[in-house]
């Protein structure tokens, strides 16, 4: 699988069609593995990819230093996939900006598990596949399990639920950084005149923040479950993340990452909505 | 170093009843920044004006919070007054302790604390105010009308008259409303078509008005002085211009028994039709739903008869995009289905009509030329029931809003009938007779009195047929009595309602309506004709139950607002407008996507040798509305409001928080 891949990649920096590869490259253990940049098809050899590719490597193409390198060919796993999706929807990225080689993976973190190279694709393309592929797989009871146990608690106790998690939080931002689309030049966060989040790692700021960052979530988030697995404090961020796509499709029936054409499910309204608060 | 001056208005008793007012200003002037704090009776007034002038240049306020009633009620006097005295209106605000404490609350300390806090809020926020300086924006002179009833009629000659060019639209093949379709109109019995049919004609000949017929507001984008509307001219399917309405074409139609919209189902019309003679414009239009050439694609009969070559089946609706000013709203009403009440057997015995279907048997231009005769038979009916309020007044099935028009058309109704029938007995059901107006009770006992109809103070339980008659079971209130009238017809007065597409074009306009879709104004008493929505006006029955002098008066009103908003170029804008902070915008264009005015723009950002960069947000400041949307949509809140900026915001929430 992975020559495939690598065939794919150099075929793509010597044809030119993209002038840097985004993949996978050997970690400094066996079980975890680095992003590479490649620009010199040469090093091509440098990629792999195996069941420790966990990172999304769409959080590297919004980013000023990496744009410089040029038009990227990303290897992207589904929720990657996904995630090029909303970054294309909210002009982040050019829906032809950028080529996508689609790689998947039976399980991640499980050593034996089989990948696979699903071919080259761009950015509508991927879309077709996974509407195909993997919206089956989107928000089922297994996901929504968690979720749910946390939704059935009653409010006071989901309160104290969630200040006990944030409590530990240490306010690194390693959910942010790890995420595609916190992408933003300058977060809430860091806006400090007036400064609406306070920054100290205590239990108030830390509800605060993580809430704010859940919210801006709110119908962009990938489930690619990066910021749960960034968090050193093991925060379970994704259960937050799934309460609120769970929210979004009943309210909306949207998954996003599926329409990089479309609006912003919300940043958009529609006069004629069924719900009276709008009018 | 702040300067602010505090001033709390008892507004007469309403405030100070549970405000401790002078309390308030002691407090209010040991606040950091406050310079000078007093309390007065009435603030807005004269003397109460001047004390803040006064202040203002006496002891060098450099802000101004006035503690009285909602900002939308006084905002503009107050800082009108802070302008007088050399003082940038915008450093002038409000603390609402009207509306948001002493009408709310009855315990005295737990009021007056909540009025200090307010106050309080108010200072900080003023603290961190910017002056601002208004916007000018230029101003398309000319109005759309919408509706071409008597309402909009009025409005588009009225402001024609006054020099402004109109755009009158109508969605029917001609304007004249509901009113061409009455008889004769109420308190002078004057004919309703020879008063207004002058109107209709000197519309469509008057070089100000442009008249589009059979069309429908589409999109309206933009605000006050520049507004963008769309149009659809829906396809007539008769080319106006070469139409010279000889009528050959309805003559030779083969479908001719269409039941007549304007002749409320009592009479027929044919598939290429004018809704009546009088009709402007006097030339027809394609029914696509009747004609047979859009129903079977087969017939052709008014292409063949037309002299001229008007009739073109393959017309297409057209939208025609216009730029106007100013926005008359005269969309008129509907009256209810009568066949909602079940037990007076609407739609089930012929004789059993509405008042506009009766306004039809009496009209010299109707389907029985004047003559009262029932649709079941044609016989003259001899006793006649007229049944008020159906669907007025009942909170249970109908509306409970009285309909205002009622009382005085079945009068008239009973009075036309005896003058047409001699030996003919009306009776009327009523509820309670609300006959105000000009020569209007003198109206009713004349009716009453001259032409003899019985009135009755009681509601109809139940009418059914027997032997040919209309048994009409009811109640006599007043003398305690059951009665029944065994009538030969049944005249309805259903209730006035809005029209059915009052609320989607009330969204298109962002003009805000009330439960029952009437279209609302500005204020009751004192802003009758105005909406919300600054540059457009009301004009008639969309904004409540009206009859034609009320109609008249108020569309005269609403044009001479037209009129003195295009009395000058320019428009002040108030500039409470978003701003955009390109140096933190990522372009993701939520913003963009959410601004329901389509005031973002997207902006390249060049650098010196003038290549683009990069992408930001950018606020147009004349279409902005100040609505805040965007501001709080932004995810890195990259967008700032003035005057309701972030850190004054921060400063009020701060000033409530740490006490």
């Amino acid at each position: 699988m992975i020559e495939q891949l690598r065939a794919k990649a150099k075929e793509i920096l010597e044809k030119g069609d993209a002038s840097v590869i985004i993949g996978y490259g050997r970690g400094s253990r066996e079980d975890v593995a680095t992003p590479v940049f490649i620009t010199d098809s040469a090093r091509i050899d440098e990629m792999v990819f195996n069941p420790h590719c966990y990172n999304n490597l769409m959080t590297f193409v919004t980013r000023d230093d990496h744009k410089r390198l040029g038009t990227p060919a990303v290897v992207a796993k589904e929720c990657d996939m996904k995630a090029a999706i909303v970054l294309a929807q909210e002009d982040q990225v050019k829906e032809d900006g950028m080529l996508l080689l689609s790689v998947s993976c039976e399980e991640m973190g499980r050593a034996d598990a089989a990948c696979r190279f699903n071919g080259v694709m761009t950015i509508p393309q991927a879309e077709e596949w996974l509407k195909q592929n993997y919206l089956p797989a989107e928000l089922t009871p297994e996901k929504l399990a968690r979720v749910e146990e946390i939704e059935k608690m009653p409010a006071q106790e989901r309160w104290a639920f969630w200040s006990k998690e944030f409590e530990r939080c240490i306010r690194c931002y390693a959910c942010r950084q790890a995420c595609p689309m916190c992408y933003c030049r300058q977060c809430i966060v860091e806006k400090n005149q007036p400064q609406w989040l306070s920054t100290s790692a205590h239990p108030a700021g830390n509800m605060a923040w993580n809430i704010v960052r859940a919210f801006h979530l709110a119908g962009r988030c990938v489930d690619c479950g990066e910021c749960e697995r960034a968090c050193p404090m093991d925060i379970p961020l994704v259960s937050l993340n799934r309460a609120i796509q769970k929210e979004v499709k009943s309210a909306f029936d949207y998954v996003s990452g599926y329409d990089h054409a479309g609006k912003p499910v919300m940043a958009t309204f529609r006069k004629d909505d069924e719900e009276d608060f709008i009018k | 170093m702040a300067r602010i001056g505090v001033f709390v208005c008892h507004c007469g008793e309403n405030i100070a009843r549970t405000v401790d007012c002078a309390r308030v200003a002691e407090t209010a002037a040991k606040f950091p920044g406050v310079a000078h704090a007093v309390d007065y009776t009435y603030m807005c007034s004269d003397p109460g004006q001047n004390l803040i002038k006064e202040a203002i240049r006496e002891k060098r306020l450099t802000g101004v919070v006035v503690a009285a009633c909602s900002p939308r009620m006084h905002e503009p006097t107050f800082r009108r007054a802070a302008a007088e005295a050399g003082l940038n209106p915008f450093l002038c605000e409000m603390a609402n302790i009207r509306e948001h404490v002493s009408w709310v609350h009855e315990d005295r300390e737990v009021a007056t604390a909540k009025a200090i806090d307010h106050v309080r809020i108010m200072v900080e926020k003023v603290r961190h105010n910017e002056p601002l300086y208004p916007i000018r924006v230029p101003i398309t002179k000319k109005a759309l009308v919408i509706g071409g009833g008597i309402a909009g009629i009025q409005a588009a000659l009225d402001i024609a008259n006054g020099g402004q060019e109109v755009i009158l639209v109508e969605k029917e093949p001609s304007i004249g409303g509901h009113m061409a379709q009455l008889s004769e109109t109420f308190p002078t019995l004057d004919c309703s078509q020879c008063i207004l049919t002058p109107r209709m004609v000197e519309v469509a000949s008057h070089p100000n008005i442009t008249l589009y017929t059979y069309s429908e507001i589409e999109e309206v984008e933009g605000f006050i002085g520049n507004f963008e509307v769309k149009i659809r001219k829906k396809a007539r399917s008769v080319d106006l211009n070469k139409c010279t309405g000889c009528g050959l074409c309805m003559e030779k139609c083969p479908m001719k028994k269409i039941p007549s919209e304007f002749e409320c189902g009592l009479g027929a019309r044919t598939a290429i039709y004018r809704p009546f003679p009088q009709a402007v414009p006097a030339k027809p239009v394609i029914d696509r739903e009747h004609c047979l050439m859009f129903t079977r694609g087969k017939c052709g009969t008014c292409a063949k008869v037309c002299p001229t070559g008007a009739i073109n089946y393959e017309d297409q609706d057209e939208i025609v995009t216009e730029k106007v000013g100013a926005i008359v709203v005269a969309t008129g009403y509907r009256v209810m289905d009568a066949d909602l009440y079940g037990e007076y057997g609407y739609g089930k015995y012929p004789d059993v009509i509405t008042g506009m279907q009766f306004e039809r048997l009496l009209s010299a231009s109707g389907p029985t030329t004047g003559e009262v005769r029932r649709p079941s038979d044609g016989k003259i009916p001899k006793k006649v029931v007229f049944v008020q309020c159906v669907g007025s007044r009942d909170n249970a099935r109908g509306v409970p809003y009285c309909s205002k028009i009622c009382c005085m058309y079945t009068a008239k109704h009973a009075m036309l009938y005896k003058h047409k029938v001699h030996d003919g007995q009306a009776y009327v059901f009523y509820m309670d007779i609300r006959a105000g107006g000009k020569n209007y009770d003198e109206f009713v006992r004349r009716a009453i009195e001259e032409d003899d109809a019985m009135y009755y103070r009681g509601r109809v339980s139940k009418i059914y047929e027997e032997n040919g008659k209309l048994i009409v079971k009811g109640v006599d209130t007043l003398s305690g009595l059951t009665i029944q009238v065994n009538a030969d017809m049944v005249v309805l007065a259903t209730a006035v309602l809005s029209q059915e597409d009052a609320e989607p074009l009330a969204q298109k306009l962002s003009i805000s309506y009330d439960e029952y879709d009437f279209l609302t104004e500005a204020h009751p008493k004192l802003r009758p004709v105005e909406t919300n929505t600054a540059g457009i006006f009301l004009a008639g029955a969309c904004q409540a139950p009206k009859d034609i002098p009320d109609t008249v008066a108020q569309a005269g009103g609403a044009a001479s607002k037209v009129l003195g908003l295009f009395s000058s170029d320019e428009l002040e804008r108030e500039p409470v407008i978003a701003r955009v902070n390109e140096e933190t915008c990522v372009a993701c264009w939520r913003c963009y996507n959410a601004c329901p005015y389509g005031a973002i723009e997207k902006k390249e950002i060049k650098d010196r040798q003038g290549r683009a960069v990069r992408w930001v947000a950018h606020v147009n400041e004349s279409v902005c509305a100040g609505c805040g949307l965007c501001n709080a949509i932004c995810p890195s809140n990259s967008v700032e409001l003035d005057g309701f900026d972030d850190e004054q915001l921060y400063a009020e929430i701060g000033a409530l928080s740490n006490e």
